[in-house]
This record gives C-alpha cells, structure tokens and sequence, in this order.
C-alpha cells in the first residue's frame, strides 16, 4: 500500500553510501543535510545512518567511519548501494592520492558497479583548497568508463553544494 | 583440479602457450601452466624464470602472449606468485623490455605499451608490493613512462580480493558474519547491535595495538641501552677511562637491569606471536651478554675503585649470618631456648621477654604449683618458664605467631587415649623436673609432641579449658588463668627427651637428623639459580627433585656448586646460607673447601656442597 502512494505520489527510495578519508566531513554532511545546522562531531567508528528527505526522494544515507583501519569494512555496506557520495577534504593535498586509490577500489567492486558516484569536493571554504577540476583529474574520474560521476564543490559547515548534490542524485539516479 | 600427468612439464606448457603459431591465447594451456605452479613445490620460481625468458622474446606475438600467462598467474597463483612479481629480481626484468638501455630499443611498442599499463595497473591494485609502485614511479622519473597508461580493470577484475586480507579487525570469521548479517539486517536494534560490534572490535584492536607498541618501546629502549653498553665496553680501557664514564655505564647496566623485568613481563604477555616472542628472547639474551660483560670488564674496577680493601678472592658477607639468626630466633627458637634457660648466657632474651608478661607472678606459680605437687624452688627458672608463656598469649604477638608456630614431626604417641589437656598436666611437670634440675620420681611420659599451637588455638574455650584441666589431679579452678595457648606451646615446642641440649643445637633440631647423601640427589628441571657471580667466582644453587629427603616433605635440598675461573687459587672457600624466621637451613660439609686456579684445558669439578632447607610452614 505504501508503495503503490509512493508510485502515485511519485515518493522514491534511494541507498546512499558516504565514504571518504578521516576527516573528510562525511558525518558532518549527513547531519547538515538531516538538522539544517552543523554539528560537532568526532570521528567514526562505526557508521551513522539517517534519512534525508529531498524533494520527492528519502535518501537513507549510511556514513561510515573512514579511519584507516576500519576502511576493509566498507565492502559490508556494498550491497544494494544504488549511490556512492565520496567526500574529498579539499584541504589535504597531501592524501589525495590515497583518496584516489580506495575510491577506485570502492567503485571497482562488482557490488557497487551500478552506484551513481557523487563526489563532495569539501572544506572549499578554507584557503588553497583543491578545485573541482583538480579534484576530478587527482583522482582520475576520467578513467571510469561508463560510470556516472559528478563533482560538487562543498562547504559542509555552512551547507554550501550540499541540496545541489542530492539534485544530481535525484536527476541520475538509474540511468 | 586435479591434473592430470601428462607428461607435461611448466616449460612444455608454457611453450604451447605462447606458441606464435596461437591465432589467439590458448587458455587452456594457460590455465594448465598456473594449475601446475601451484601443484610444484617450487612452481612460482621455476614459471617467473621461463615466463622472463618468453616475455623478452623477439617474437612479438610470444611475447604478448607471455605476458598474458603473467596476467593468468597473478590472478591464478595466489600471493606468492604476486610476492615474487613484486620482487626486484622480476621487476627489473619488466624494466628492462621498456628500459632503452636495455631491450627497449628492439622491444615492440605493443610489448612496451602492454608492459606499463600492466606494472601501473599493478601498482594501483596490489598495493602491499611497493616494488611494483617503485618501479613504475622510477620509470615516470626517467622520462620512459610520460603519463600513466589507461587503468587496465581487466587485469584486476578477478584478482582475489585484497580486502579481505586488508581486513585486520574482523580476523574472526564468526564475528566477521555476525557482523555482515547485522548490516543486511533493517532493524535498528541490529544496526546499533553492528555499531557496537565495530566499537568492541576496534577498541580491542586498539588495547592490542597499545600493547605492541610498547613492546617495541621497550624492546628498543634495551636495544639502546644494549648497544651504547656495548660500545663503551669495547673502547674501554681500565687504566685510562675516567671515572665519569664509569658511572655512566654503571647507569646503562642498572638500566638494563630494569628493563629485564619489563621484558620477563612482554614475554609472559606475547603468547600469540611467536616471532615477537623471538625478538624479546634474543633482546633478554643480548642484555645477559651485555651486563655479563660489563661485570666481567668493569664492574670489578669499580668495586676496587671504591673500596680499595676489597679483596676480589673472598666471597661477599652474607647479609645474615646464623648467629643474626639466633638473636632474633623465631617462637619456636624460643621455646628451645626456654627449655635451656638455666644456662646462663642467655637470660637476656629471656629477660626481655619477661618484661611483656602481663600476668603477676603469683599466679604464676600457682599456676605451676597446680600441676606441680613438689614446692618450686627457684623462682627464676618459675619466672623464665612463665615469661614465655606470656610472650606465646600477648596480644601483640599472638597474631603472628600463629602462622609461624611450625608443625613437628608426631613420634609415636605413648598414651592415644589420654586427653589433650590432661597430657599437658604431666607432661609440664616432666618439663619443670628437667628444667629445674629436679627428679620427682613421678611417671615420666614419652616424648609426646601433640597437636600443634595451630590446632589449639581453634579452641581456646576457656569452659573447655576448664573442664581438661580438671582432669589432672589438684587444682583450685581460680589457677585456669593461664590460657590453652600457653601451656600448649609447652607441649609442642619442647620435646622432653633432649631438654639438656644446648641453644644452638635446639635451634636447629628439626633438621639435625637429616642428612642427604649426594648422590642420591637427583637434579630437578628447574634451572639453577646463580647466587653469586663476580670476580670469577660463581655459585650456582641446583634444586634436587622433589622429597629428595622422602622422610622429611617439608625440606628442599639443593646442591650449592662453586666455581672459580679466577687464575689464583682461592682458599678456605666458605658458603653461608641465611634463611627467614619460619625456616631452618642445614649445610652439609662441603666437598672441598679450596677452588684451584682456573684452568681452561684441565677444569676441575667444582666445589659442592648440599643444603637442606625446611619449610613446614610452607611460607613462598
């Protein structure tokens, strides 16, 4: 019965997996997104999940811990993932290339080959941060044959890009 | 799958394999070759030199389909196979196809473009070989790679998955599908179930990840110490080195002295990593060696240095001597000496502790006078008997005494029917005629050594006290002041057939009779412990086999062995032994009493001696 009012009303369901770096404002975005105002948080261990309603679409949004030693438990959250948010602290150059590498590991997984890959380009509020397009050539989205990717430059504390994001979740889900 | 023995050998396959007459990669042949790596013993090796071998073959189709056997065995041939690939020894072979030193001149580009994307594909996917990523990054730096080649996902795609391996948290499978079903699950009591168990795991990794650390802490702290030991060790010369440096490696050896505890302690905590547990044995064996020689090279110099009498032959006082031992003599000393106490070199301890005695001396001797019909007639003696007593009852002393008060072997009891108490009666008077000098003529019982002050003193009921010593005949009932301890440490501590002994020999009684041959001894698997090293003399204390005296159970024997590597013989060698209040020691004659010079081609056998050590309160 609630389905067939979510066909009418055209409500939508949508798994959304948030993964990133430590420290990267996953958790931060998730209840930026859910309260409207930002949040202390400490660092994950474990994961927090949460329902976001955008527009007609509830996202039920998974943010897992990304410390190091709990980045092999991620595969645990593969299955069903229909969009992949990757968040990019902007700020730290210096791991953008481990952010590239477990990014490709994630989205060469069989499990998640048909997610939709949003990346929050974040933390675009601080000095000298890495653009969009520094973004999407650092962690070679180019080389993602016949994927959907999207970058979207982000403020999380300030929910800057935030609603833009899910709007091109929204749009290119399924496609 | 079983493979059949065809007769096949990895090269035969190998050469099918890559056969330039292939129209197209024969994967059967293929398959076969990384089936029969992982059967042979030595597979990985013997397929990476013949893989080599193909792949640097002229034959541009041979060698393209060389490296798709590589491709097949990385992701056929398991971690051993990747291993060795990310060895240099095949990586600098991969090099050398692009490199235009070497074969990159006559290399083909299909080969070159193939051999890149495959070392970049690599060393994205199998990040624990760094090698590979070395390898590619050098090329990078030398110009021959200009920019990174397209990800080649098909080389990936079916390797076994890494992360599993990756997984360090969840090593337990049974956790690991707890954990997956609780994810799947929609429940939220499952969800914050998964949190929990994620929390829990990471926080036990944690406390184990502490753990190492400070085990390698500690293990380079020795490490240090060791090594700054050792080298001032080598460069150290006892004429010229000043004083300063002395003490400093007087600090580092007490340092290493501390630090073996912490490493005892790592190694009883390290019982699931059996290479740590190496590292922390040949840490421990490193700081023996170390402070060994320190004491050998140094520590001599310092003693002398310091007291310039010390003479390196004689052995060190013993921190107590059997005399100390005497003076500050157990209860049960006491009631030996009490028993003796008509000779007069010893009132004063007596008289020491006749100062505790709370009870008046009047009731005293009535209390002697009830069990004794003949008149007392040296007060002293009444006094020093009773003087014991009061020291066994006093407060103060009663709570330690009682664990202290050592169980004696039973002699046959004369009179089995006889109460406890009635015993005591005539057994006191048997004490104070021997004490006293005095012959009653009254029946004497046999030495009745009786329930212990341990056993008494569960009933000090003074009813029951009563009631006992109206068994014996006389007695006013006001006299029973006296409590059941005090008369009854009578009765254990003195064994009326030796009453005229001496002090010292009373002292040690319980272990006079024993004697332990020495080649009855049979060692323990207990190691040795050294009790003495320096100046090149070494005692070593060997424990014998349990009840190596089988008549005595409370006894430990050990065989003390003296050695000496000093070049001058040493003289009138003498070994004491001291030994708590609750126990006796007994050293039998030593072997010799005189250690030659040390001679290392003719060594001769080293002095023994065996120790007999009675415990019977079984104090650790």
């Amino acid at each position: 019965m609630g389905k067939f009012f979510s066909k009418l009303f055209g409500n939508k369901e949508m798994r959304i997996l948030m993964l990133g770096l430590d420290a990267a404002g996953k958790t931060t975005i998730l209840y930026k997104l859910k309260l409207g105002q930002p949040v202390q948080t400490i660092p994950t261990v474990g994961f927090n999940v949460e329902t976001v309603t955008y527009k007609n679409t509830r996202f039920n949004v998974w943010d897992v811990g990304g410390q190091d030693k709990i980045r092999p438990l991620w595969r645990h959250y593969y299955t069903g993932t229909q969009g992949l948010i990757f968040v990019i602290d902007c700020a730290d150059r210096d791991r953008i290339e481990e952010a590239r590498t477990e990014l490709h590991r994630i989205v060469n997984d069989r499990e998640m080959k048909d997610a939709v890959i949003l990346v929050y380009a974040n933390k675009q509020d601080l000095p000298d941060v890495l653009t969009p397009t520094e973004v999407q050539q650092k962690l070679e989205l180019m080389k993602l044959k016949g994927r959907n990717w999207y970058v979207q430059p982000s403020c999380a504390t300030r929910g800057d890009g935030l609603q833009e994001g899910l709007q091109w979740l929204v749009t290119n889900q399924g496609q | 799958m079983a493979v059949v023995d065809d007769g096949e050998t990895l090269e035969s396959l190998l050469n099918k394999a890559t056969n330039p007459l292939n129209h197209e990669d024969d994967w059967e042949f293929i398959m076969n070759f990384c089936d029969r790596v992982n059967q042979e013993l030595e597979g990985v090796l013997t397929s990476t030199k013949l893989i080599i071998h193909k792949m640097q073959s002229p034959q541009e189709r041979e060698a393209l389909q060389a490296l798709v056997v590589l491709q097949a065995c990385v992701k056929n041939c398991g971690v051993n196979f990747q291993k060795e690939l990310g060895k240099y020894r095949f990586l600098n072979e991969l090099i050398k196809l692009v490199s235009p030193k070497y074969l990159g001149t006559k290399t083909s580009k299909k080969v070159q473009d193939k051999v890149i994307s495959m070392l970049f594909t690599w060393s994205e996917a199998l990040p624990d070989q760094v090698k590979i990523r070395d390898a590619y990054q050098m090329l990078k730096k030398q110009g021959i790679v200009a920019g990174d080649p397209p990800y080649d996902a098909s080389l990936v795609m079916d390797l076994p998955p890494s992360t599993e391996d990756r997984d360090t948290l969840f090593t337990d499978e049974d956790k690991r599908k707890q954990l997956e079903n609780l994810l799947k699950s929609t429940r939220p009591e499952d969800l914050q179930a998964a949190n929990r168990l994620i929390k829990t795991v990471v926080k036990e990794d944690e406390a184990k990840m502490e753990k190492l650390k400070k085990r390698s802490k500690t293990l380079e702290e020795v490490s240090n110490n060791i090594r700054l030991l050792n080298e001032m060790l080598t460069h150290f010369n006892p004429d010229e080195s000043a004083i300063a440096d002395m003490q400093m490696m007087k600090e580092l050896y007490e340092g290493c002295q501390k630090l073996r505890p912490s490493l005892f302690r790592l190694a009883s905590d390290t019982d699931d990593d059996e290479t740590a547990l190496m590292d922390i044995l040949r840490a421990n064996d490193d700081v023996s060696r170390v402070m060994l020689s320190y004491e050998k090279i140094v520590q001599p110099k310092l003693t002398s240095m310091t007291d310039r009498k010390a003479d390196g032959a004689a052995l060190p006082d013993k921190p107590q001597s059997e005399n100390a031992q005497d003076k500050q003599s157990s209860l049960f000393d006491l009631a030996g000496l009490s028993l003796a106490s008509n000779e007069p070199d010893k009132p004063d301890i007596l008289a020491r502790f006749a100062g505790k005695k709370a009870p008046s001396s009047d009731i005293d001797s009535s209390f002697l006078l009830n069990f004794e019909p003949t008149p007392v007639t040296s007060s002293s003696d009444v006094n020093s008997l009773f003087s014991l007593d009061s020291f066994m009852t006093s407060p103060e002393t009663q709570d330690t005494s009682k664990p202290e008060i050592p169980k004696l072997p039973c002699p046959p009891q004369p009179k089995p029917t006889k109460s406890m108490f009635a015993d005591i009666g005539e057994l006191s008077r048997g004490i104070m005629e021997e004490t006293l000098g005095k012959k009653t003529g009254s029946s004497f019982p046999e030495p009745a050594s009786k329930p212990t002050l341990n056993e008494m003193t569960q009933k000090p009921n003074s009813s029951n006290l009563l009631d006992s010593l109206g068994a014996s005949p006389a007695k006013p009932a006001e006299v029973a002041i006296s409590t059941p301890l005090a008369s009854s440490a009578l009765t254990t501590a003195v064994p009326p057939s030796v009453p005229q002994q001496s002090s010292n020999q009373a002292n040690d009684f319980s272990l006079n009779e024993v004697f332990v041959a020495l080649e009855s001894i049979r060692p323990s698997t207990f190691p040795p412990l050294t009790a003495y090293d320096n100046n090149g003399i070494r005692v070593l204390v060997h424990f014998a086999k349990d009840h190596a005296c089988p008549s005595r159970p409370d006894t430990l024997v050990s065989v003390v062995s003296i050695m000496s590597t000093r070049t001058h013989a040493v003289e009138n060698v003498l070994f004491q032994a001291a030994a708590p209040k609750v126990m006796k020691v007994k050293l039998q004659p030593p072997s010799n009493t005189q250690l030659p010079a040390y001679n290392p081609i003719f060594s001769t056998p080293p002095l023994t001696q065996v120790m007999v050590i009675s415990n019977p309160s079984q104090v650790s």
